[in-house]
């Protein structure tokens, strides 16, 4: 098989379990996200497939090859640091073509990958400068055009756009994303930043405390989350308890749950009788629908621009409903209706969460 | 807060590096002047270039220039080369590695002439290292290692006295550089040796250089052990000044410490400028590359 794997991945610092029993696939030119919050083992996966951190157990494969053992140097994978890492001594130019002379190319071959970069990445005014001459987004460029000059089986990424200012961030997402199809390239994404995971992945690995949450397309994991945390992290739905009360259809299940009661469309069952469900804070019709109505009192407003986010509160717990249009104010009473497709269950077990 | 005015610094200054400035400057101007015939402590005093001419022309004065620049040359060189492993060794805290930091800068503690007659002791006829050699078979008999004439037991006393200050330089220097910087390199495909050559060594250029000239100068002078350890056969620059002052022939000396403090400048800049060369700005790679960049410009 082509493209990476990792099988069984754990890492062991002294007493701190960083990884546990990972396994992940990277299909060759695709583009793979690892997604989760700081220091739930991002950076240290990331380390693992390149090679500076040796896995306490677990083996590493790219093109099929077992390359566990190869030490970085030999392992054909770049790596875009978070601070760009870039050489503060050597012009851009011989930064862009460290890893081409490290692989003993000729001059003439190295030109020509030299042309192709720089004019994908438009550093051409910048050949000459030093690193430390050049804007932050010119940095980020480089250090992307110093992983892509060498052409890796495998290109990894650990939160490249996290120093650049929002609008450059979405600007460098989608150049990043089109240079990895223009070129094919099979790469691993680190970011703990749900919109970019999102809008960027092939297929996106949630990863909690050093354990693999949920993978799956950009789709799958926003419409069906399996765990609480996967719910939360992306794209923070609203998650409540709900106790199943009856099977009403071969799909479909009556439960009740704080808002009142509702019912639920789900192709797998829920795992138990009180489980948790999880509804999107944009899925919601307004207006008063004859299944799943719910009317509660907003308390808080606030306006994002595309959309809006209304808060009410029901047993001490605050949810949320977005709207793209909305007169409600604050002390208003609303009433929606959450379709019964829009509703998952969830698999933590309520004692798992309530603990 | 205004900034003094610079005259008013300069005067609080005086005390101190005036005071340097005014000794150096007097001693290197009496060296200067003694060796051209004035301050003659003997005779007439007046210009002369008579002490320099016989100096230049006697074969001991350049056997004597040709070994003070050999022995402050590799002792530079090989400090400056035993120091990077080990700082780079020490780079990253580990258990213990405070300590083997303080034992190996214990050197710059000991006095050189208790050092120089420790070594003595440890390579005499029936010193320890004989024993060994003996023991485990590699010599049948004990051998004269003392004061050898290629210059081996000085020359790894200057390093074991020297090196301490190499590596309190380049510690901080290589500390400085970046995890990131080096894996970034590694994960390009350098290796141990190509980390160092093109990342390690251009970062930390200006740690080295002062390293070097450092143990240059103090090696290019050495008289301690020299005359504890050194060859017989040979004589150092301060040993050829110091027979000429035993003879009461203070021109000559001086001509001799004239010639030390010009070849330690000298010297000093040419090794700072050479290593500035190889590892920063690699004059040949960049000709190479233009050479080749111009011909593939050529072909399109
Ligand atoms: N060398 C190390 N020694 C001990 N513990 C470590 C080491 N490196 C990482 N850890 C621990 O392993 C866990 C995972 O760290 P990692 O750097 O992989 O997190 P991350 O997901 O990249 O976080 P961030 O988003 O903040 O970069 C953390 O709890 C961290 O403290
Ligand atoms: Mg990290």
């Amino acid at each position: 098989m082509s493209g990476l794997a990792a099988k069984k991945i754990a890492v062991r610092f002294d007493a701190v379990d960083a990884l546990k029993n990972i396994d992940l696939e990277v299909p060759a030119g695709s583009f793979v996200t690892l997604l989760g919050p700081s220091g739930c083992g991002k950076t240290t996966l990331l380390n693992v497939i390149s090679g500076f951190l040796k896995p306490t157990d677990g083996r590493v494969y790219i093109d099929g090859i077992d390359v566990t053992d190869t030490p970085p140097e030999r392992r054909d994978t770049a790596l875009c640091f978070q601070s760009y890492a870039l050489f503060p001594h050597l012009s851009v130019e011989e930064n862009l073509v460290f890893g081409l002379r490290q692989r003993g190319m000729s001059g003439a071959d190295r030109a020509k990958r030299l042309r192709d970069v720089v004019g994908q990445l438009d550093l051409g005014d910048h050949l000459s400068k030093l690193p430390n001459q050049l804007s932050g987004g010119q940095q980020q460029r480089v250090s992307l055009g110093r992983a892509l000059t060498v052409r890796p089986s495998v290109i990894l990424f650990d939160e490249p756009l996290s120093n650049l200012d929002a609008k450059l961030r979405e600007t460098v997402r989608h150049e990043i994303r089109s240079i990895q199809q223009d070129f094919g390239l099979t790469a691993v994404y680190v970011t703990h930043d749900q919109n970019e995971a999102l809008a960027m992945s092939d297929k996106i690995f949630v990863l909690n405390k050093g354990q693999l949450e949920q993978a799956g397309t950009p789709q799958d994991l926003y419409h069906a989350p399996r765990t609480r945390f996967v719910a939360d992290f992306v794209g923070s739905a609203n998650v409540m308890q709900a106790r199943v009360v009856s099977r009403a259809q071969v799909d479909v299940w009556q439960v009740v749950t704080p808002l009142g009661p509702l019912m639920v469309r789900s192709d797998t069952p829920p795992e138990a009788d009180n489980v948790l469900i999880a509804w999107r804070a944009e899925a919601v019709i307004m207006g008063h629908d004859p299944v799943n109505a719910v009317t509660a009192k907003v308390v808080r407003r606030s306006f994002e621009g595309a959309y809006t986010d209304l808060f009410f509160d029901v047993e001490g717990k605050t949810f949320r409903v977005q709207q793209t249009e909305t007169n409600l104010v604050a002390g208003e009473d609303m009433t929606f209706s959450i379709l019964p497709d829009n509703i998952v269950f969830l698999s933590d077990s309520v004692s798992k969460v309530a603990s | 807060m205004t900034r003094p005015s610079p005259w008013f610094i300069a005067v609080l200054l005086l005390p101190g590096i005036g005071l340097i400035a005014v000794f150096i400057g007097a001693v290197i101007y009496i060296a200067i002047a003694q060796s051209v015939g004035f301050y003659n402590l003997t005779g007439d005093s007046g210009f002369s270039m008579e002490f320099w001419e016989k100096l230049i022309g006697r074969k001991s004065y350049w056997t004597a220039v040709r070994y003070s620049l050999f022995i402050g040359f590799w002792a530079a060189v090989l400090s400056v080369a035993v120091a990077y492993p080990l700082a780079l060794w020490l780079r990253k805290p580990f258990k213990g590695s405070l300590t083997i930091s303080a034992i190996l800068k214990a050197p710059l503690m000991i006095h050189g002439i208790v050092a120089a007659f420790l070594f003595l002791n440890i390579i005499s006829y029936n010193g320890l290292v004989n024993q060994l050699l003996v023991w485990t078979g590699i010599f049948d008999d004990p051998r004269r290692l003392q004061n050898d004439s290629g210059a081996v037991g000085l020359l790894f006393l200057q390093v074991w006295k020297n090196m301490p200050f190499a590596l309190l330089l380049l510690t901080g220097a290589v500390q400085s550089i970046p995890q990131d910087t080096l894996n970034a390199a590694q994960d390009l495909g350098a290796g141990t040796v190509e980390r160092f050559r093109r990342i390690i060594a251009p970062l930390t250029v200006s740690a080295m250089q002062a390293a070097l000239i450092i143990v240059f100068i103090d090696a290019l002078a050495d008289f301690t052990f020299q005359t504890t350890v050194g060859p017989t056969n040979r004589q150092s620059l301060s040993q050829y000044m110091e027979f000429f002052r035993g003879r009461g022939r203070w021109n000559e000396a001086a001509g001799v410490g004239v010639t030390l403090m010009a070849l330690s400048l000298i010297g000093a800049v040419l090794m700072a400028l050479t290593a500035r060369l190889i590892f920063r700005e690699r004059p040949i790679a960049r000709v190479v590359t233009w050479y080749e960049t111009r011909r593939v410009e050529a072909q399109t």
